[in-house]
């Protein structure tokens, strides 16, 4: 029985290295570039904005999956819009959480 | 606007006070008193037991800011350069590291037929939110092998009434459940979304095995590996107080979170409000050799030791602070490149206060606040005297002269 399920995983990585190799086959040809940013999102689009003044000459990819940029989490519906600068939120500034911590007698 | 009620109040007046010690937060007022709160957010005390004991803070430099709208116009503005290439409807599907510590990126054309192609690149950036997690995990680098993760949705209450919206001007936080994850805490907010001025209520946390919003309802399986399951299982079992208030919310019927609205809107109507599916977050837990596995509330960068990959995990907070996050995040990558005089001319032009640490400069403070309300119009006014906040009672912590954090990570 052990051997048997061994055979089955190892037909199985088998065919996936077949199906693998059959994909890679097709891909086409291959871009060059300096810095891949992968998400359309605040994140890389905040660290494109610096690498772009900080050494204009890089070449820059960005890839998102969605057809268009901040779809997800950067959303304004998709996000609190706030600055946590610990203005109005307790539990942000480092005071606070040994307050908070005092508190919970921990 | 922080608000709280009852046990709390003692904890705001000596937060309150324990601020008075940094020179960031000049200018915020305080008070117990329920005309002057009544002021502030007319909503939120309207119909409120005048006996109960309620305290508040208030900041009135600030805005709302729509992290979407920003986004989009630093990319347009990306794309006026002609080496900067974006390629949407586009999917990673697999990475190579070469041995001249180059990156291969298999990607694939969604909008054709999932065509692949590949793209050699000498530094990736992983900031797909939701998505990170598991990208990381496909490059294969040992560091992303000390790290697990769980979904975690949020849903809010919304609504579009003149007679709400335009009542409430305030971005207005709670105090969090013990245990509930930074991302929980319950506030009331003014927004402004694509034009139009809305208030929000929430957040709620929603269950679901995704990990993005447009996620697939396989990825927590698909993300917990042998090497991560274990400190995760840990996690839940060391923060049973987290997953006690997990669960909690999961529960919550339509009763429930109208009742949680009212404690900070008691007049509130149930017919002006609409339930709304936000966002996707993945809560990251850390293996740790003593604990098992620890829960990382907060944003981390990890890369690999050569500074050829790195990537962004975390929950919260995140958007607002992406500024700091990067900068951060090129220290560790690109070291010897922030160390060179060029660089840090450029970071102090694009950064005008960077180097200066603000924190007990009142001048350079107000400087820099002034100047950043200009850039975005908003009204600023210098700070005036600090509220008198009565002394804290009994065991309450005292005042220390103890350094704040310049920003909330």
């Amino acid at each position: 029985m052990k051997r048997m399920t061994a055979m089955l995983i190892t037909m199985m990585i088998g065919l996936n290295a077949v199906a693998m190799t059959a994909h890679a086959a097709n891909a086409g040809d291959e871009k060059e570039t300096d810095v891949l940013l992968i998400g359309g999102g605040i994140m890389s689009a905040t660290l494109g904005t610096y690498l772009q003044e900080l050494e204009p000459t890089w070449s820059m990819t960005m890839v998102e999956r969605l057809d268009g940029v901040a779809q997800e989490s950067s959303n304004g519906w998709n996000n609190a819009g706030t600055g946590h600068s610990a203005l109005m939120e307790q539990l942000y500034a480092a005071e606070s959480r040994r307050l908070n911590q005092h508190r919970e007698g921990r | 606007m922080s608000f709280v009620w009852g046990d709390n109040v003692d904890f705001l007046r000596a937060r309150y006070a324990a601020l008075q010690s940094s020179t960031l937060f000049r200018g915020m007022r305080y008070s117990e008193d329920h005309a002057q709160i009544k002021e502030w957010a007319p909503l939120v005390m309207e119909g409120r037991d005048p006996q109960q004991k309620v305290a508040a803070t208030r900041t009135e430099i600030g805005t709302d800011v729509n992290y979407g709208e920003i986004t989009r116009q630093l990319v347009v503005s990306l794309q006026k350069k002609e080496n900067f290439n974006l390629q949407l409807s586009t999917e990673v599907r697999d990475f190579k590291h070469n041995p001249d510590n180059t990156w291969t990126v298999t990607v694939a054309d969604l909008k054709n037929n999932d065509v692949e192609h590949r793209i050699k690149a000498k530094f990736v950036f992983i900031g797909a939110g939701g998505a990170a997690l598991k990208l990381l995990q496909k490059t294969g680098i040992p560091e992303s092998k000390e790290y697990g993760g769980f979904p975690v949705g949020d849903e809010f209450l919304v609504s579009e009434n003149p007679d709400v919206v335009n009542r409430h001007l305030a971005k207005m936080y709670g105090q969090a459940s013990v245990g509930a994850p930074p991302m929980s805490v319950p506030h009331i907010d003014t927004r402004m979304l694509d034009g139009k001025r809305v208030v929000l209520f929430g957040p709620f946390a929603a269950f679901s095995t995704r990990f993005l919003k447009n996620g697939s309802l396989w990825d927590l399986l698909s993300a917990t590996t042998t090497s991560n399951v274990m400190p995760m299982m840990h996690v839940g079992l060391d923060n049973f107080d987290l997953v006690k208030y997990l669960i909690g919310q999961v529960m919550q019927s339509d009763k429930d979170r109208f009742a949680a609205l009212q404690e900070y809107y008691p007049k509130a109507k149930k017919e002006d409000w609409r339930l709304w599916q936000a966002g996707q977050r993945v809560q990251i837990v850390k293996r740790d050799e003593k604990e098992g596995g620890v829960l990382r509330l907060g944003t981390e960068v990890v890369s690999d030791k050569d500074g050829s990959v790195a990537a962004l995990l975390g929950a919260s907070p995140g958007a607002s602070t992406a500024a700091p996050i990067m900068l951060h995040l090129m220290k560790k990558v690109f070291k010897d490149k922030v160390s060179t005089p060029e660089w840090q001319a450029k970071l102090k032009t694009i950064i005008p206060s960077y180097g200066t640490a603000l924190n007990g400069n009142v001048a350079a403070t107000e400087q820099e606040l002034e100047y950043t309300s200009r850039v975005l119009g908003l009204k600023y006014e210098k700070p005036k005297a600090a509220d008198p906040a009565p002394q804290a009672q009994g065991t309450g912590p005292q005042t220390e002269n103890k350094p704040v954090a310049d920003i909330a990570l």
